[in-house]
């Protein structure tokens, strides 16, 4: 007897919980008791699963035309020089290393050191002259002008070209083996035209293995589940220079190319791109 | 015991084997060892003289991490207007990779600083000129991946400078002892080399 009214009362305790359980709005007790004092605890409902994840290249936000990247830059550079030296003209053919880092809002401050191959035509009146010098520029540049083009959204990256205003100074050596040796300051400015690789993020499907440029004290590479900027970009740049004012004895203009890797020192929204949608 | 003490020493230097091998493989840090060798251009000024020359050399180096040290010798022939000749150097000094771009697996490109000091001794057909310098330069360089990732091919520069050798003595090297006066007048003399090269 008492089993058929144990298996009763389960019976009921089913029919009573299942449709509750089954159809769990708009009220969902988390008790059921029944008289007798039996109650019957519900298990809550488990959580949604997560929404599929989406195609990283789907999430990646590209740039936006007037983010400027304020990036720490190194690299190499070469050019050419013409200089006046106590009125006599030479040319120079430079070769260097520049630096450049953020230094407020868009303001990027570089730092440049050149080597100087100095030469002038030759005269009758003997030998063409030849020295070398060195040349430890100085300044701030200033984005004028810049977009992006190419760009893809599967995140492989795109062109940034670009037209900065450069503002500072130079401090020259040269030695010469007809005017000897002179030294000099020079107030610079100048115009460079840049074109920089700008890559969004790694792992958006054309791209497996993430490109890792570093150096210490940099971010480290975004890996490949990033959703962020790579703190990388390849720039090349030209940029012709002209003397504003300067010493006496030297006066000079240059044009130089440039190639810089670069390294993101500061987060995603410092480096100009914007976060994840 | 014993088993179990031969199974923990074998894991132990499978584990520091698989770590060397992987600070080997890794573009962002310099192997262990390597050496190298350049073939290399050099304009020295002393004064308002100057010699050209090129040679070939051999670096050994040690690194660590970002960080090597090297040692370096290069011999060759210079040129001068008084008359050429052999010429040998030997050096030392650091070097630091400054940036590893990695574009994919295939290879990494790479710009390094180094600096150091050496000595060279020009054995010219006039005499012989002796130039102690400190240097500095850079270099980048393409190293390979996949199963060559020891492998690096180097383009050079360096800059020296040296305490401005005795002008009588160059005139008397470098001209014979016909040298027009010179008007350089920095207390210091300057080379620049630059090269080729290649390491593993």
């Amino acid at each position: 007897m008492s089993a058929w009214v144990g298996a009763v009362t389960a019976l009921v305790v089913v029919a009573s919980v299942a449709p509750a359980a089954g159809n769990p709005i708009p009220f969902e007790p988390e008790r059921i008791c029944l008289p007798g004092g039996l109650c019957v605890r519900r298990t809550p409902p488990p959580p949604p699963p997560p929404p599929p994840a989406r195609e990283l290249a789907q999430d990646v936000a590209p740039p936006s035309p007037d983010a400027i990247p304020a990036w720490q830059t190194f690299g190499f550079r070469a050019g050419f020089r013409q200089l006046t030296v106590v009125g006599e003209d030479r040319q120079a053919f430079d070769i260097g290393l520049a630096w450049a880092a953020p230094l407020a809002g868009h303001l990027l401050a570089f730092t440049e050191y050149d080597f100087l191959f100095l030469s002038a035509r030759s005269s009758p009146m003997g030998p063409a002259p030849h020295g070398r010098g060195h040349a430890f520029t100085a300044g701030a540049r200033f984005p004028l002008v810049t977009t992006l083009i190419g760009r893809v959204r599967d995140s492989s990256g795109a062109l940034r070209p670009h037209v900065d205003l450069e503002l500072g100074g130079t401090a020259l050596l040269v030695s010469d083996d007809q005017l000897g040796t002179h030294g000099g300051w020079q107030g610079l400015a100048g115009v460079r035209l840049g074109l920089e690789m700008v890559r969004v993020g790694d792992g958006g499907g054309l791209r497996r293995a993430p490109a890792t440029c570093t150096s210490p004290g940099a971010s480290p590479p975004a890996p490949t589940t990033s959703r962020g900027p790579s703190p990388w970009a390849w720039t090349g740049a030209a940029e012709p220079r002209r003397a504003a004012r300067g010493a006496r004895p030297l006066r000079s203009s240059s044009a130089h190319g440039e190639t810089v890797t670069t390294a993101g020192t500061r987060g995603g929204r410092r480096q100009g791109l914007p976060p994840a949608r | 015991m014993v088993r179990r003490c031969a199974t923990v020493a074998t894991l132990l230097l499978v584990g520091l084997a698989t770590a060397a091998q992987a600070e080997r493989e890794d573009p962002s840090r310099w192997p262990q060892r390597t050496t190298a060798l350049h073939l290399t251009t050099t304009a020295r000024y002393l004064g308002d003289r100057s010699v050209g020359g090129v040679g070939l050399g051999a670096e050994v180096a040690w690194g660590w991490g970002r960080w090597q040290a090297l040692a370096d010798a290069r011999a060759g022939w210079a040129f001068a207007d008084g008359g050429g000749g052999p010429m040998v150097r030997a050096g030392g000094g650091v070097r630091w990779l400054a940036r590893s771009f990695q574009p994919d697996s295939s290879a990494a490109l790479q710009l390094y600083l180094d600096a150091g000091a050496g000595i060279e001794h020009l054995a010219l057909a006039g005499g012989g000129l002796t130039v102690p310098s400190v240097w500095g330069g850079w270099g980048w360089q393409v190293r390979a991946g996949g199963t060559h990732r020891r492998l690096m091919f180097r383009f050079i520069l360096r800059i020296e400078i040296a305490p401005a050798v005795d002008r009588d003595r160059v005139a008397r090297v470098l001209c014979r002892g016909a040298c027009t006066a010179m008007v350089t007048s920095a207390p210091f003399d300057e080379a620049f080399s630059g090269g080729l090269g290649v390491a593993w």
